[in-house]
């Protein structure tokens, strides 16, 4: 009894390490399947774009490098069965200032007038142009209480499977247009 | 997580060194946005680079790059040579150079194999490519969504550590081209600025190592590169603008300029063709 107790214990910590990988593998191009681009035609895809998978509470950062003379678009998107928006900050990756965070940008956001439904959402994108090529970091806090120290999000104590989700950071950039004659 | 090579601009490190100030995720972590470390340190495409550098109306250059097919025994050289050839193919793209392109794409396709990546050139990207290499306005297209693919591929396919030393191949190239493209220091040539501008590209090419530095054949690369990282990780720079300003609805990203003088331009491109050199022509 004892030995097919541990048999179950050892096929359900495999089969936890399965999905998760199946979910790792499957957010893989999420950003090109779901994430909103920018309607300007002059933006094109960016191969510094990327999805993880993410655990309910935990943030991550993607480093990426904006070249001077371009204008930027950082669209994020995530799977649609989460119910609370993801919060991200756009920071410079060397002084660490944070440029944009779409927690305070929501602020901005008038509220909705009488009769109107509320939106409930954060602002999902950011867009900027840059002068100089600078390193940027996108943080994402994906909604809910942060992982136990020791515990979630480490191989050694799989979360549930349902608490795994996709989040994409499409890219876009094209050059800066040139104002005036 | 890892390192920040270029700390706030005004001091100058040569050895990249443990940012505390990137999120806290350990390696045993399999969640954000790279399975070996939560954090991920993105490597502009040499077809992005090549894009902007192509405005600048700069000649085509003959004899820098060659066709020929070399045999690369170990899987450190094959991923450094895949990623030397994604710089030489999208060079000859965005310059129209169909021959070049159609021969350097079949000899990426062979280093590929011998790198056991096949998977990644799929029938449907083999015929586009093929059956489009002598329409010029698709050419260059062609060239940056095959590279797409091959990185998204290699990703889901969890190749980190191969993909690093791609990214590093295609970086040192991306250098080697650009300096000998520019020929003589000039400070007037815009192009200058651009180069040095990859100072910061450099920096992600290390961060993005040292996540796999425990690998042997990745430590030989940071190894190898010390020459050309030195050169760019000692680049002064200079505040030119505030680092955000809001007119309206634009928001304008400045700050640093890096500059570069003649003899870090020599030393760079004397340093990059030495390192490109050994493991294009490996003796």
């Amino acid at each position: 009894m004892k030995s097919m107790n541990k048999l179950i214990s050892v096929l359900l910590f495999v089969g936890c390490l399965i999905s998760g990988n199946i979910i790792a593998q499957e957010c893989s191009n999420f950003h090109k399947k779901k994430c909103y681009g920018s309607d300007d035609p002059f933006m094109r895809y960016n191969t510094q774009s990327k999805s993880g998978m993410f655990v309910l509470g935990h943030t991550s950062d993607l480093v990426f490098v904006a070249h001077a003379g371009q204008d930027y678009r950082v669209s994020l998107c995530q799977d649609k069965d989460v119910e609370e928006p993801i919060k991200f900050k756009v920071m410079d990756g060397r002084s660490k200032e944070v440029l944009f965070d779409n927690e305070s940008a929501a602020l901005d956001i008038p509220a909705p007038e009488e009769g109107e439904e509320a939106d409930g959402g954060l602002p999902m994108y950011f867009e900027f142009s840059c002068e100089v090529t600078k390193k940027i970091i996108v943080r994402i806090t994906a909604p809910g209480p942060p992982p136990e120290e020791g515990g979630k999000g480490k191989k050694s104590d799989e979360p549930d499977p349902e608490s795994l989700f996709c989040v994409g950071v499409l890219l876009e950039n094209m050059p800066t247009p040139k104002l005036g004659f | 997580m890892l390192t920040s090579c270029g700390g706030d601009g005004s001091d100058n490190k040569v050895e990249p060194q443990i940012d505390s100030t990137l999120t806290d995720n350990q390696e045993s972590e399999m969640w954000g946005f790279d399975s070996m470390g939560g954090n991920s340190y993105q490597v502009p495409s040499p077809n992005e680079l090549f894009g902007i550098i192509k405005e600048s109306k700069l000649p085509y250059k003959d004899g820098l790059i060659s066709t020929e097919s070399v045999n690369y025994t170990s899987s450190k050289t094959q991923a450094l040579n895949f990623g030397r050839l994604t710089a030489d193919i999208a060079y000859t793209a965005s310059f129209e150079k169909f021959q070049e392109s159609i021969a350097n794409f079949d000899n990426l396709r062979k280093v590929g194999d011998d790198l056991g990546i096949s998977y990644v050139f799929d029938e449907f990207m083999v015929n586009r490519v093929k059956s489009n290499m002598d329409n010029a306005d698709s050419l260059e297209v062609i060239s940056t969504s095959s590279y797409q693919n091959i990185i998204a591929q290699l990703e889901e396919a969890e190749k980190g550590s191969t993909l690093a030393i791609i990214a590093s191949g295609g970086f040192v190239e991306s250098i080697y081209l650009l300096t000998n493209m520019i020929g003589e220091y000039d400070t007037k040539n815009v192009l200058v600025q651009r180069l040095a501008d990859q100072k910061i590209v450099m920096e992600n090419v290390l961060d993005y190592l040292n996540l796999f530095r425990d690998e042997e054949r990745v430590l030989e690369v940071l190894t190898e590169m010390q020459g050309v990282s030195d050169v760019f990780l000692n680049l002064d720079e200079e505040s030119i603008s505030e680092s955000l300003t809001t007119t309206g609805t634009k928001t304008v990203l400045g700050g640093n300029q890096i500059i570069m003088t003649k003899d870090e331009f020599n030393d760079l491109k004397a340093a990059t063709t030495a390192y490109r050199n050994s493991f294009s022509n490996p003796q």
